[in-house]
């Protein structure tokens, strides 16, 4: 049944083709093609379309063999000159890789639902919520991790952990989470009174913490240190994109910049400067505007204050109590996808997506109110968007 | 309750999926497609007085997609065309709209389908729903034939993709059988002579409404009460038909120019590749060379007569409601196969009927369903509708599994050979079918036979409606007859 409801639903995303696609359609397009085309040293120095590579590594491999495949499909796609081009076969190669890859997001969904004994009906639930907007913005998020963690394979979930790492940065909102949860439940030992413990003395704990960093470390082992991490990691945070972002969004920096604009009557100068648009490099052009009347936030600053943020997150009593409880555990990476999105620079609506998988994977409570508010809500942060 | 919503809101879905793609004759200039010839009608209606509209003339081109329907899909030709006024009269402006293609104009156009659905299709198939469920031999599977008319794909593919009007005549004809289900005969007739009116293809389910009727009036018990009957459904069937007809029967001549237009003999035996047994054997016999386009009609007249006898009889014979939904599938099957002049898209005649027998023999409409689809491939393909096709096939397939896992049916047992044999030719079957349509799509056919891969696919699936036919005549022949029962229902 669960199966049969997966393949439906594909066969419904395949009568999508034609539907709209938004420029994320272009920005994987060409990243096929310079990961086709060029070698892999100079994959973050193309800059022929304005869309550069701004995903850690192991996307950037993850592109490079979907291009052997779109090889087939359409060869004029894999050209990096040729911008914006969106051939019939084109479209149906992209549709096709997401609705395939998606068949790894409804495998992840199925073994955290029977892990956690959640009824037929709800296992298509994560399923339902993301397969429409995942499949117009191209976009997958696995939730294997979570799923090694609940089982209790901590070394399997920091692996898979890593290696998501290392396919979208934007899980560094979620790392500590994952990293403290680590910690305690891996190594830290406790005993029967629930006391923990940390024993640095045994040789259990530390081949338990040297294999953990192990396989953090394995993920950046793909491409040489020095210049390129700082390539790698600056990219992505877009530090151009503006605390405003480009849609209105529920955010911290939203309410700041309320109170800047109310000053405006106050002072009688405008209180915040639009500079000109900047196209920020993750594919949204925003306003870069700057405050001028009250603290002008400067990025070192917004750094300090997120990782303030998040570390009451980290450490929730919880978390602490009871390590080996999965519910627990992906409330806190909910809760610190949630901080972190509000208070981080620049953040998008996709961005939203990677609390409410987590919040997703909980037990979905009987009440039908609660999954229409749920519903509601994925809907009221997509519509701007869409 | 919520069953039917999400099968209703699924199926609705499903339909504007299909319209995110191209319709037919989409940017094919000089005659584009039914798409185009739908929006010609619509200007003609609006700007033509009544009496021309079936008539060559210097502003009514025949050759031109001329008005082929009886007036009902005229009249709603120019229902639309008033709303299409509102919205901009670009869209029907007299010769200046030839060819008119625009975003606006296609939404227009597939909201005009849509609110047929909502007006006629959907809420025949509720009622359908609702008056079989009260039926004991079928109460748990009414849901599942409701599921099956909203989800079988030919219909909306055709009028979504393609571009026409089906769901409003298949739509009253399932209309027609809920009121006889419900025991209203003469409302039953209102709703076919509407049907009928609307597209003459009804014609294929003409004779067992008929027998039917005919039957049911026998049955009375008196000379009186057959009288009394038959005068009452013939006096509703003829106030029907006039008041449909009344503006074009005041000329009689323009009433011959309607007749003629309707039935066109001049057009040959079979237009593109179809399924029908004449197109198949045209493979090997030569028939447009052996006899000319009367000798030609008259053979297949007498054909489909002699073999839709054993079907009408039966019925006439026992008219019950169950005999009356397997003699709409077998007539129609027949005339498909057999008439002259038949089109893909007539299968549809064929296959909404056995959406009404879906519970009774699940597993044999699954197979013919998937037939039917893979059927009308070329056609589709020339539209640029070949991934839904293929896409909602495979649906329609995954869904008539799930549904079937409910049905306890007799071919599951696979413990009997016979029932084995089933399965195994109906796997081959479908891989058979998934063949055909992707070397299709793929292979490049061989350059001295062009229609290679349509021609392969027609024969496929006339050999496989055959051996339906048969199979619904042997059901339909078995049906339990106790005349105690019938005698109560028609009373």
């Amino acid at each position: 049944m669960y199966w049969s409801t997966v393949f439906a639903i594909s066969c419904f995303k395949l009568l999508l083709l034609p539907a709209y696609h938004s420029t994320d359609f272009e920005v994987h397009r060409n990243w096929l093609a310079l990961t086709h085309s060029l070698p892999f040293h100079k994959w973050y120095y193309e800059n022929t379309s304005e869309w550069t590579l701004d995903y850690p590594p192991f996307f950037a491999w993850f592109e490079w063999t979907l291009s052997k495949v779109a090889a087939v499909f359409d060869v004029s796609m894999l050209n990096v000159n040729q911008l914006s081009y969106a051939s019939p076969m084109t479209v149906l190669f992209q549709r096709l890789s997401v609705i395939i890859t998606d068949l790894i997001l409804a495998y992840a969904a199925k073994l955290c639902a029977e892990e956690n004994c959640v009824s037929n009906k709800w296992r298509s639930y994560p399923l339902a919520r993301l397969a429409l907007v995942v499949h117009i913005f191209m976009m997958n998020i696995t939730i294997l991790p979570a799923k090694h963690l609940w089982n209790g394979q901590e070394l399997e979930g920091a692996f898979w952990f890593s290696v998501l790492l290392n396919l979208k940065h934007i899980y560094l909102y979620i790392a500590p989470a994952y990293f403290v949860y680590l910690l305690r439940s891996y190594c830290f030992t406790s005993n029967s009174n629930g006391q923990c413990k940390y024993d640095f003395l045994s040789l259990d704990t530390s081949t338990k913490q040297v294999r953990m960093c192990m396989c953090v470390c394995l993920s950046f082992y793909s491409f040489d240190i020095g210049e390129r991490i700082n390539r790698i990691f600056f990219c992505p945070v877009a530090f151009y994109g503006g605390l405003g972002g480009a849609f209105c969004m529920r955010r911290n920096w939203q309410v700041y910049n309320y109170q800047a604009r109310s000053l405006d009557g106050v002072s009688g100068r405008p209180s915040i400067l639009t500079t000109e648009k900047k196209a920020s490099l993750k594919g949204t052009l925003h306003e870069a505007k700057e405050n001028i009347i009250i603290l002008k936030i400067y990025s070192r600053m917004l750094l300090i204050l997120v990782l303030m943020n998040l570390i009451p997150v980290c450490f929730l009593a919880s978390s602490f109590r009871n390590p080996r409880n999965p519910m627990t555990s992906t409330d806190v990476l909910g809760l610190k996808g949630l901080r972190g999105h509000l208070s981080f620079w620049s953040a998008d609506h996709r961005k939203v997506y990677v609390p409410n998988v987590e919040l997703g994977l909980r037990k979905i409570p009987s009440s039908s109110s609660s999954t229409i508010l749920h519903l509601l809500s994925l809907f009221v942060y997509l519509f701007p968007l869409l | 309750m919520e069953g039917i919503a999400i099968v209703t809101v699924f199926g609705i879905l499903l339909r504007w999926g299909v319209s995110l793609f191209p319709y037919s004759g989409a940017g094919k200039p000089p005659m584009y497609g039914d798409y185009e010839a739908q929006r010609h009608w619509q200007e003609i209606t609006m700007n033509l007085p009544i009496k021309d509209w079936y008539i060559n003339g210097t502003d009514n081109d025949l050759l031109y997609w001329g008005l082929d329907y009886p007036p009902l899909t005229a009249y709603h030709s120019y229902v639309c065309g008033l709303v299409a006024k509102l919205i901009n009269p670009a869209f029907i402006a007299l010769h200046s709209s030839r060819g008119y293609e625009s975003y606006e104009h296609k939404l227009f156009m597939r909201y005009s389908v849509f609110l047929v659905d909502l007006l006629v299709y959907i809420p025949a198939a509720l009622m359908f729903m609702r008056i079989s469920g009260k039926s004991k031999a079928v109460k748990n599977g009414s849901m599942m034939n409701y599921a099956m008319l909203m989800i079988y794909p030919g219909i909306f593919l055709i009028d979504y993709g393609h571009f026409q009007y089906n769901n409003a005549s298949l739509g009253l004809l399932i209309a027609a059988v809920t009121a006889i289900m419900s025991g209203k005969d003469c409302l039953a007739s209102v709703f076919f002579s509407l049907a009928l009116n609307y597209k003459q293809m009804e014609l294929y389910h003409a004779l067992p409404i008929f027998f039917y009727l005919l039957g049911t009036c026998i049955k009375q018990g008196s000379f009186t009460g057959f009288v009394v009957k038959l005068i009452k459904i013939g006096l509703t069937v003829v106030l029907t038909f006039t008041i449909v007809w009344a503006p074009l029967l005041t000329d009689l001549d323009a009433f011959l120019q309607v007749v003629g237009r309707l039935f066109p003999f001049n057009r040959g035996l079979f237009e593109d590749k179809v399924a029908s047994v004449w197109c198949s054997l045209s493979v090997l016999i030569k028939f447009k060379n052996l006899f000319d386009n009367s000798q030609m009609a008259l053979i297949c007249l007498v054909t489909t007569a002699v073999c839709v006898i054993p079907s009408s009889i039966h019925l006439f014979l026992n008219p019950t409601h169950r005999a009356l939904k397997y003699a709409l599938v077998n007539s129609s099957l027949i005339f498909f196969l057999f008439s002259f002049h038949v089109h893909e898209k007539s299968i549809l005649l064929a296959t909404i009927p056995a959406c009404l027998i879906f519970t009774e023999e699940h597993f044999t409409v699954t197979w013919f369903f998937l037939v039917s689809n893979i059927s009308m491939l070329p056609l589709l393909v020339k539209d640029g509708l070949e991934i839904p096709t293929l896409a909602l096939t495979v649906l329609t397939f995954i869904v008539s599994i799930n549904l079937g896992r409910g049905n306890s049916s007799k071919t599951e047992n696979t413990d009997n050979l016979w029932n084995l044999l089933q399965w195994f030719s109906y796997y081959l079957s479908l891989i058979g079918l998934a063949v055909l349509s992707i070397s299709s799509l793929t292979i490049a056919p061989p350059a001295r036979y062009p229609d290679f891969f349509p021609v392969l696919i027609s024969i496929y699936s006339c050999a496989h409606y055959c051996i339906f036919c048969v199979y619904f005549h042997y059901r339909q022949f078995k049906i339990k007859f106790n005349r105690e029962i019938n005698k109560q229902k028609i009373q």
